[in-house]
């Protein structure tokens, strides 16, 4: 498999949060999805992949080729969608495409105004007037209109109604049919991800916990459930997220270990959200 | 080339929000310069008021979080500081022009208050003063955006207009024996030599300052 997306060993520190080692890789015609708690460095991460952040070592690779090095081209090929947008808002929708359109040797107007037409944007509206969901359409509209072949999605849903967010997860499916083609899509909404996600790349605390596929992840962990007092105290360290209640407690635990629970307690699979959430209540350290 | 042409491009777009107070600052410029006797009085409005024009987009910037957006295009950090300035000169040729064409059309109606070669050296002088001013203001917005960096925008104007007024007092307390009578002699016996000075050293402020703020952004942590 090619990869379209290569970091190694990415590292940037700041006063209070530093982004540590941080290595994953985003095969060709795949969607990976990265998440994380608030300030777990997803942003932090994908600012240096665009050179918003200067990094401190490391390496990123796009396309096979440095980001810094061959900047140009490889940013002809990223488009980009982040949590806000970075449009004057004065702009009507024909003055942003006058505006960006010199900077792509591959600008397609038409498929711009056909985006436009699809998302129900009207051309002579200003940015300022427009939606949150509108917005976020328009972005991808922008990142679609020039024959990218990496999309970067810095959390888009965020502020989306359920709708918008099915919508986009549509665009992204229908994006990811040519195999040539890969999404790198940050969000702490992991409901979007079970739907689109081929690969899970899980960040916290500025550091990689988990690169790898989507099913393996969620092999990887059961949602553990018991009575009150049937675990010794080594058993509980075992358990990430552990809370008790008035019956009994629940938290995750990884499936190789299950064998060393008592045969009462019972358990499930997992989704996203449990290991996101469990990871972030505290008590055992996530290896 | 073609990326900073299509910077500067983007730089006009974006000053859409600015574009009547923009052009209301030229026509009362216009009008003043056709109205007033003196043709200086127009020249220096535009050295003051151009300048300030000019911080804009570094305001739409942080306003709208270009910065961003640059980051999302094709397109080097140094080819945005590149882009500013080229943005910098353009407008300061425009304006040139926009003074020299009023003052023709005005001396067909009255003859101005001073010869053509005076107006040669008079917008040489404007034109250093004005990439001064500039060279000072964009390191620092660069680096700091405009909110925090407004404050500081306004310093070499003050610093001019502060030498200028106290010019005379240094000369007295200093003690110098200065013969400005020798000294504008010297100006009006060499005007072509003095306005290519004058305009030359301009263009060495706004290369060095470049330089200096392609080395801040190059850094900056947008």
């Amino acid at each position: 498999m090619t990869n379209i997306l290569e970091l190694s060993n990415l590292t940037k520190k700041f006063d209070s949060f530093s982004l540590n080692n941080v290595s994953f890789s985003l095969p060709k015609g795949f969607i990976m999805g990265f998440i994380g708690h608030n300030g777990a460095g997803k942003t932090t991460t994908i600012k240096l992949i665009l050179d918003m952040l200067k990094k401190d070592s490391g390496s990123i690779k796009v396309f096979g080729k440095d980001n810094l090095i061959y900047k140009n081209e490889v940013m002809e090929r990223i488009g980009v969608v982040m949590d806000s947008t970075y449009f004057v808002e004065e702009w009507n929708l024909a003055d942003l495409e006058a505006s960006v359109s010199p900077f792509y040797k591959n600008w397609n107007s038409k498929k711009y105004n056909d985006l436009l037409d699809d998302f129900y944007l009207d051309k002579s509206k200003k940015i300022k007037e427009l939606s949150r969901g509108m917005k976020v359409k328009l972005m991808i509209a922008v990142a679609l209109s020039h024959d990218a072949d990496l999309l970067i999605l810095d959390e888009p849903t965020s502020g989306l109604d359920a709708v918008s967010r099915n919508e986009l997860m549509d665009i992204l499916s229908d994006f990811i049919t040519d195999e040539n083609k890969g999404v790198l899509f940050s969000t702490h909404i992991t409901t979007d991800l079970e739907r689109v996600a081929d690969f899970i790349t899980f960040i916290n605390k500025g550091e990689i916990v988990y690169s790898g596929t989507r099913e393996e992840l969620l092999e990887k962990y059961l949602v553990i459930k018991g009575g009150r007092g049937v675990l010794e105290p080594s058993q509980r360290e075992l358990i990430l997220g552990y809370r008790e209640h008035s019956v009994g407690f629940d938290g995750l635990i990884e499936a190789s270990m299950l064998r060393m629970m008592p045969e009462s307690v019972v358990y499930e699979p997992c989704n996203l959200d449990d290991i996101l959430v469990r990871t972030n209540m505290g008590g055992n350290s996530y290896e | 080339m073609n990326r900073i042409l299509s910077f500067v491009k983007l730089d006009y777009a974006a000053l859409k929000p600015y574009i009547k107070s923009i052009y209301m600052f030229v026509v009362i410029v216009v009008f003043m310069g056709l109205v007033n006797d003196s043709i200086s009085l127009m020249f220096t409005m535009v050295m003051v008021g151009l300048p300030m024009i000019l911080t804009y987009p570094f305001a739409i910037s942080e306003k709208n979080n270009l910065d961003t957006l640059y980051s999302t295009l094709s397109l080097d950090r140094k080819d945005v500081v590149v882009g500013r300035y080229a943005f910098v000169l353009i407008n300061e040729i425009i304006a040139i022009l926009v003074l020299v064409i009023v003052a023709i059309i005005k001396s067909n109606f009255k003859p101005l208050d001073m010869s053509s070669e005076e107006l040669v050296l008079y917008v040489c002088i404007l034109s250093m003063f004005f990439s001064f001013i500039v060279s000072f203001q964009y390191p620092i917005l660069f680096k700091l955006g405009y909110s925090k960096a407004k404050l500081y925008t306004y310093i070499p104007m003050m610093i001019i207009f502060f030498l200028i007024g106290l010019f005379p007092s240094i000369v007295q307390r200093l003690n110098l024996n200065i013969d400005l009578e020798a000294v504008g002699h010297m100006i009006f016996t060499n005007l072509v030599p003095i306005s290519l000075l004058t305009f030359s050293l301009g263009i060495i402020f706004l290369v060095l300052s470049a330089l200096i703020s392609m080395k801040i952004y190059e850094k900056k942590d947008i």
